[in-house]
């Protein structure tokens, strides 16, 4: 790997300590992300991935071990958050929740005209954002933000990030409630961002759908600790490690992983469907009468 | 009140809009109708801002129609003085589980409803009991709600409305914000319910969900636009990708091995069903 944007070592951190509510966290978290990578971090509610993220853009501070985000160190006492929040965009759950402003074009210009920058500027900025999370321009910048669909405000909030032209993009459950096109026309903008604008992604999911979509390597998190990493298909490929950890498989990934148990020659590898169709047609043969392979 | 037969829900011509201010208002239901029947399962289907969450409120009353009538156990959900009696008949369980929480201790949130009826003291105790034993959160009962996965403390909202005794609960996207075991979780505890005879009325984006209701409505622009069993409106995925929606994986997956193999079900729609086809086709040995 080529050298890392993003590094953690040893990360540790304690909800309410020295109360009775005290909550390990994070347990001593490694992780690496290259620039230009996209990398989603997923586990359990309370595996502490949202714990993990809000260090990226300096929301938390290291109690225990080391963030360092394109060379700045976020354990020094004289970090310029500011500068920090330059670098990594921070996209909550639910980011639709803090739109404020009444027009699109005002909440997503919000960020950057606080920052100082000239109109035009702000301007050009505002129209590559909106484009990119697929608002046209012209058409959505004074639309009015309450009467937006669910999707719609959702790529406003990604807009408003994007504005601030980060180097790493950080989503929470970037499609968590939305429906499966506006889920999969979000997926295809995030992945336009990551392989087209060389923008570093790193999001959280619970959605192995998206995971096995959008994501280079994945980070397993279980009580604090990273457990497992890879490539999605090698950790779609690790049934007994998955469901170790309580983590859900897509509904291809299920069927390979039951076939296979039942001694049928499949690659759980497979996720995608029509991967997971031929798969298959290995063992049933794909016409009628032609002799099936149904053994290991 | 209610005669053998007669369905519990009955969406007549139902249409409304939301008022956003004076002589400007935004149409989102258009000549609804459809009917719930005691213990059934019906999902609910369409993209966001199709009205689905619109028409769920309007099943106990949260949501009066403008034209058009909701009857509930045949009693019309315009009349305020029976809102009370409608909504010990249909429950509602929303999508954030942290906006469905009132009290510090589980226990206490699920008497929550019962508290405000009045319920004596002994009579709620067994309620509670009841209702935490159904979605197997007994061992939570003394916790605080926030030390809950979300699926938990959906489960603490889904006995809320048990504790009620309701003929149907409805479920406004319930399971979106959950991850997948407590999906998995949540929907174990609403088959139970619906094998209890409890009615279901589930909104979701989740198309494995839906493969397990009984009748599943599609919505677009505010009209149901198809209706039928899964397994009926799953086998038109071109209509259902046009609608912005999608089939679930293991439908997905039979219909692409059938295009190759047509004696491979297509109309399957459940991993399980996807797995069965494979051995009938390819029995193993042994």
């Amino acid at each position: 790997m080529a050298t890392p944007l993003l590094t953690v070592e040893g990360l540790q951190h304690v909800y309410m300590r020295g109360t009775p509510f005290e909550h390990q966290a994070l347990a001593g978290v490694d992780l690496e992300v290259a620039e230009g990578e996209c990398v989603a971090v997923i586990g359990r509610t309370g595996s502490g991935k949202s714990t993990l993220i809000q260090h990226f853009n300096g929301l938390l501070r290291p109690q225990a071990g080391r963030v360092v985000v394109a060379g700045q160190d976020l354990s020094d006492p004289k970090l310029d958050v500011r500068a920090l929040r330059r670098t990594v965009g921070l996209v909550f759950q639910n980011p639709e929740d803090q739109i404020f402003e009444k027009l699109v074009g005002d909440d997503i210009a919000y960020g950057p005209l606080k920052q100082g920058l000239s109109i035009q500027e702000v301007r050009r900025r505002a129209r590559w954002a909106m484009e990119m999370v697929g608002l046209p321009f012209a058409e959505f910048k004074d639309r009015e933000t309450f009467a937006l669909s669910g999707g719609e405000k959702r790529k406003v909030a990604l807009a408003g990030i994007l504005v601030l032209q980060p180097k790493v993009l950080v989503l929470d459950e970037p499609t968590a409630g939305l429906d499966p096109r506006s889920r999969h026309d979000l997926l295809a903008r995030i992945r336009h961002l990551n392989r087209q604008e060389g923008l570093t992604v790193v999001f959280v999911s619970h959605n192995m759908d998206e995971v096995a979509l959008l994501a280079d390597r994945v980070y397993v998190m279980a009580e604090g600790r990273v457990v497992l990493s890879g490539s999605p298909r090698d950790i779609f490929a690790d049934a007994d490690r998955l469901a170790e950890h309580r983590i859900g498989t897509p509904e291809t990934v299920e069927i390979l992983h039951r076939l296979r148990a039942l001694g049928y020659a499949v690659d759980t590898r497979a996720f995608e469907p029509d991967a997971a169709a031929r798969e298959i047609l290995g063992v049933v043969g794909a016409k009628r009468g032609e002799t099936a392979r149904g053994g290991v | 009140m209610n005669r053998a037969g007669d369905p519990l829900i009955r969406v007549q011509r139902v249409s409304f809009s939301y008022r956003v201010r004076e002589g400007k208002s935004i149409p989102v239901l258009h000549d609804v109708s459809f009917e719930v029947r005691a213990g059934e399962h019906v999902a609910v289907i369409g993209h966001n801002g199709s009205g689905k969450s619109t028409l769920a409120k309007h099943l106990n009353g949260l949501l009066v129609p403008d034209a058009g009538d909701v009857l509930v156990d045949g009693m019309n959900t315009r009349d305020r003085r029976l809102l009370r009696e409608i909504r010990k008949r249909v429950g509602m369980v929303f999508q954030h589980p942290d906006n469905q929480m009132v009290a510090t201790i589980v226990e206490d949130d699920v008497a929550f409803g019962l508290e405000n009826l009045g319920v004596p003291e002994e009579e709620m105790h067994r309620r509670v009991d009841e209702a935490l034993r159904m979605v197997g959160m007994e061992a939570y009962r003394h916790r605080p709600p926030h030390q809950l996965s979300g699926g938990q403390k959906q489960r603490v909202a889904i006995a809320g409305v048990l504790a009620m005794r309701p003929r149907c609960i409805v479920l406004d996207e319930a399971t979106s914000m959950l991850d997948s075991y407590g999906r998995q979780e949540l929907m174990e505890v609403i088959r139970r319910l619906h094998g209890e005879g409890i009615a279901i009325v589930s909104i979701t984006h989740h198309m494995q969900e839906v493969a397990l209701a009984d009748r599943v409505l599609v919505m677009e622009a505010g009209r149901v636009v198809m209706e039928g069993t899964p397994r009926e409106v799953f086998r038109q995925r071109d209509r259902l990708l046009e609608l912005q929606l999608d089939v679930p994986g293991a439908a997905r997956v039979a219909a692409l091995v059938h295009a190759a193999r047509p004696d491979f079900r297509e109309d399957r729609i459940l991993a399980s069903e996807v797995v069965e086809e494979v051995q009938r086709l390819a029995p193993r040995r042994g």
